[in-house]
């Protein structure tokens, strides 16, 4: 049995509202910057740029299972199957036109930072030459195997970018950057990027109150209005719910029989139908890679471009790209959170995240002990999996942490 | 005795370059340092006194590295680790990978989890090719830093003396390199595609100095212009050439070169080095000067117009994209760049190259067909 969080239900005006306000964004004068999770979004509201998510909206159409027009509008526009499936729904969307949102708004502005990946860049080059608007890319040199006393030329680098970036949104605004708002907006993502990752971790409790699949759904705020009050009063509200499911030992599985954690994006097509079968299951997703993406990116009002180049320049976004950092950060979770067991997602939509899985459950059962399972799917085209011989994998590794369970208890 | 054939040292170095090298190692007892493409900087590598050579993973089958990458990761990441899984990469003293995109800077960490003892480096190369001065002090540094890399790595030192000799042989090479494609492009028929392709992949592995000796060998001054007037000008955008058979597919359907701006092809020679009183900005001048790779960013709106105006420049009858399944970073760009083209009239292909290559009749069968649709077009 799933119980379903009531703080969710707030998601359907918050999520509407907020495209009403990006298609409004004009008539209200501010502009349209297209952009990407892991870019200062904090900067671009600041400066009366609403930020609209490509990848947002192409998880919309992906979960509503809206974009197989969009698709194939895309490889019609000679785009291969084996690309991005977010890239693909958003550019073959705007020839198909299914989205139940209104659309994307035609931007003012593209910013995309590469140290997400390197795809974005190219699928935002193809928006941008399809809108004719100007597009920023800021290159993140990646700290593979930089020391820190090396990494000066780096932050010079990016803050040089982020630099041209304030000019030319003053230029297209007509309007001076201003650090004071800029701090207070930075203030407030910092409040909900705190909360994000209290309510994340209330998951740690045994039952878990929320389980992953409430967290992708939750997300949406932090993704796309972290800086607002928006994003701040939900996750104050969500967070409110689940310490009083906490006290009252509710989970959100019942009975809970395993915790599991899910690694890469979410399977947004399937995200009823694998919580359904896991619920059944007693299974618990419990902690995930992809959302807790979202709980550090704040930087401080204190020197906020220094700490951007810094950051950037420094590891605390690239850990996902780092294999061994990744190792760290997921046993470490398998402690926090009380594990039974991984959930590798090998997403053939995102190269980026999935090349390392065949090493990283190999190295994490070494570590950890825990068994997990590599599921060949993608994060938003059904194409590329059968959900059938996906379900029957499921339930096996499920079987087989039954069985070791009770030898190990017996 | 030696070889009659002028043309015996590429085809040899080329037909097995694991072995070539190898038995160049063991000749000099030099280093190596392999390197991953594009844009390594071969000018520092050989400033150390090691010979750099390109890893060629591409086309090769693929069987151990699927058990450490998934199978939907391109063939020139995924070739590169099955060759150091098989050993065929034992002759390298260190490994070097240029930072161009996700599964290349994903593979710098595999390859660190697998190999922790080998001594690795990450070249991260900028892509901001549109601000010339942050990306050039940035990639200048970058340089610097590899030489030290090198320096521990190898027990050399890189100074600037030998730096600068290094970018005048890599400059000298380079010329001679244009000069043979200038020559394919008047003397298809006798300094075919096959043979470019054999001086430009040698290239990638002979030490300079040694083959630019061979190079002088080559019957430069038997060529006479003969008008290709049957023959298709064709420019190619992609990654590398591969498979190797492609050479000799286009040879067989009648193609000349007309421009090409592969990662192993006329891209990696066009620009030299410019006299400059710092070596290290030289090299990073030439890097942002070069036709940008696929994974670099100038303004997206003037990608497809530069190309077309490589291409009429080029007077090619038509453009071969050859994008690597899988890749991203080519998949984005092609259908732009299609488009751009068609609208101009010039007629334009995609070949999707598979990882481990094996795909010949395939690939004859389409540019056969390409082949005669540009002589309808023209």
């Amino acid at each position: 049995m799933v119980n379903q969080l009531q703080s969710i239900g707030k998601l359907k005006t918050i999520n509407a509202d907020y495209w009403k306000t990006v298609h409004s964004a004009r008539k209200d004068g501010k502009f349209i910057v297209y952009t990407n999770a892991f870019s200062p979004v904090e900067l671009l509201y600041s400066m009366d740029f609403l930020p609209v998510y490509p990848e947002n909206h192409a998880v919309i159409l992906g979960a509503k299972r809206l974009n197989e027009k969009a698709m194939k509008a895309a490889a019609e526009m000679g785009y291969s199957p084996n690309l991005c499936s977010y890239a693909r729904t958003d550019l073959g969307d705007m020839h198909a036109k299914t989205s139940p949102v209104g659309g994307m708004p035609k931007p003012d502005l593209l910013v995309v930072s590469n140290c997400q990946c390197g795809t974005l860049h190219k699928w935002f080059e193809a928006i941008a030459r399809a809108y004719k608007v100007p597009m920023i890319l800021l290159d993140v040199p990646h700290a593979g195997n930089a020391t820190n006393g090396e990494e000066e030329q780096a932050k010079t680098y990016v803050r040089a970018q982020l630099e041209q970036l304030v000019d030319v949104m003053e230029d297209i605004s007509g309007r001076p950057f201003d650090m004071g708002r800029l701090r207070e907006v930075l203030l407030e993502s910092q409040k909900a990027s705190q909360l994000w990752e209290e309510a994340l971790s209330l998951a740690a409790h045994v039952p878990a109150p929320l389980t992953v699949f409430d967290q992708f759904i939750a997300m949406a705020p932090i993704v796309a209005q972290r800086g607002t009050s928006v994003a701040t009063d939900f996750y104050r509200q969500m967070v409110d719910e689940l310490h009083e499911r906490v006290n009252q030992k509710i989970g959100s599985v019942e009975p809970e029989r395993f915790r599991l954690f899910w690694d890469n994006l979410p399977m947004w097509p399937e995200l009823r139908s694998l919580s359904d079968l896991l619920a059944r299951k007693g299974v618990a997703l419990v902690s995930a890679f992809y959302t807790y993406c979202w709980t550090n990116l704040a930087v401080s009002p204190e020197d906020p471009f220094g700490q951007w180049s810094g950051e950037w320049a420094g590891m605390r976004y690239s850990t996902h790209i780092n294999l061994e950092r990744r190792i760290e950060a997921y046993a470490a979770l398998a402690k926090k959170f009380k594990l039974d067991g991984f959930l590798f997602h090998s997403n053939l939509s995102c190269k980026m995240i999935s090349q390392f899985i065949p090493d990283l459950k190999q190295a994490l059962s070494e570590k950890t002990g825990l068994p997990g399972l590599i599921i060949d799917a993608d994060h938003n085209d059904p194409q590329h999996y059968s959900m059938s011989s996906l379900m029957l994998r499921l339930e096996a590794f499920i079987e087989m942490m039954g069985s070791s369970r009770s030898r190990s208890e017996s | 005795m030696p070889h009659t054939d002028p043309w015996h040292p590429f085809k040899e170095a080329v037909a097995d370059p694991d072995q070539w090298i190898s038995n160049w190692k063991r000749k000099t007892h030099r280093h190596v340092v392999a390197h991953l493409l594009p844009d390594a900087p071969e000018e520092i590598i050989h400033a150390c006194g090691a010979l750099p050579v390109a890893i060629s993973g591409a086309s090769r089958p693929i069987e151990k590295a699927y058990a450490h990458v998934p199978s939907y990761i391109c063939g020139h990441v995924a070739g590169a680790l099955e060759m150091q899984l098989r050993g065929h990469l034992d002759y390298a003293d260190a490994i070097v990978i240029t930072y161009v995109c996700d599964s290349t800077r994903n593979l710098y960490h595999t390859w660190k989890h697998l190999f922790p003892q080998e001594p690795l480096h990450l070249i991260r190369l900028p892509k901001r090719l549109d601000m010339f001065a942050a990306s050039g002090a940035f990639l200048r540094d970058e340089f610097f830093r590899f030489s030290e890399f090198l320096s521990a790595a190898l027990g050399c030192r890189v100074s600037e003396e030998k730096l600068v000799n290094s970018v005048q042989v890599y400059n000298q090479r380079r010329e001679w390199l244009r000069r043979a494609y200038q020559i394919h492009q008047n003397c298809p028929e006798t300094w075919t595609v096959y043979k470019l392709r054999l001086l430009m992949y040698s290239a990638l592995i002979m030490p300079p100095e040694a083959h630019m000796a061979c190079m002088a060998a080559l019957p430069w001054e038997h060529s006479e212009p003969s008008p290709p007037s049957r023959l298709r000008r064709v420019y190619v955008r992609g990654k590398l050439w591969e498979p190797p058979e492609l050479a000799i597919l286009f040879d067989e359907a009648g193609f000349v070169l007309a421009g090409d701006e592969t990662s192993a092809g006329y891209r990696h020679i066009e620009q030299d080095a410019p006299a400059h009183f710092d070596p290290w900005q030289a090299l990073a001048d030439r890097f942002l000067k070069t036709v940008p790779y696929a994974g670099y960013f100038s303004e997206p709106h003037a990608g497809p117009e530069a190309l077309l105006e490589r291409v009429r420049s080029s007077r090619a009858d038509g453009v071969i994209f050859i994008d690597p399944k899988f890749c991203e970073t080519f998949g984005f760009d092609t259908p732009d760049f299609q488009k751009i083209l068609k609208q101009n009239s010039i007629p334009s292909i995609v070949l999707e190259t598979s990882p481990s290559g094996g795909q010949a009749e395939q690939l004859r069968t389409r540019l056969e067909a390409f082949s005669e649709l540009m002589g309808n077009s023209g």
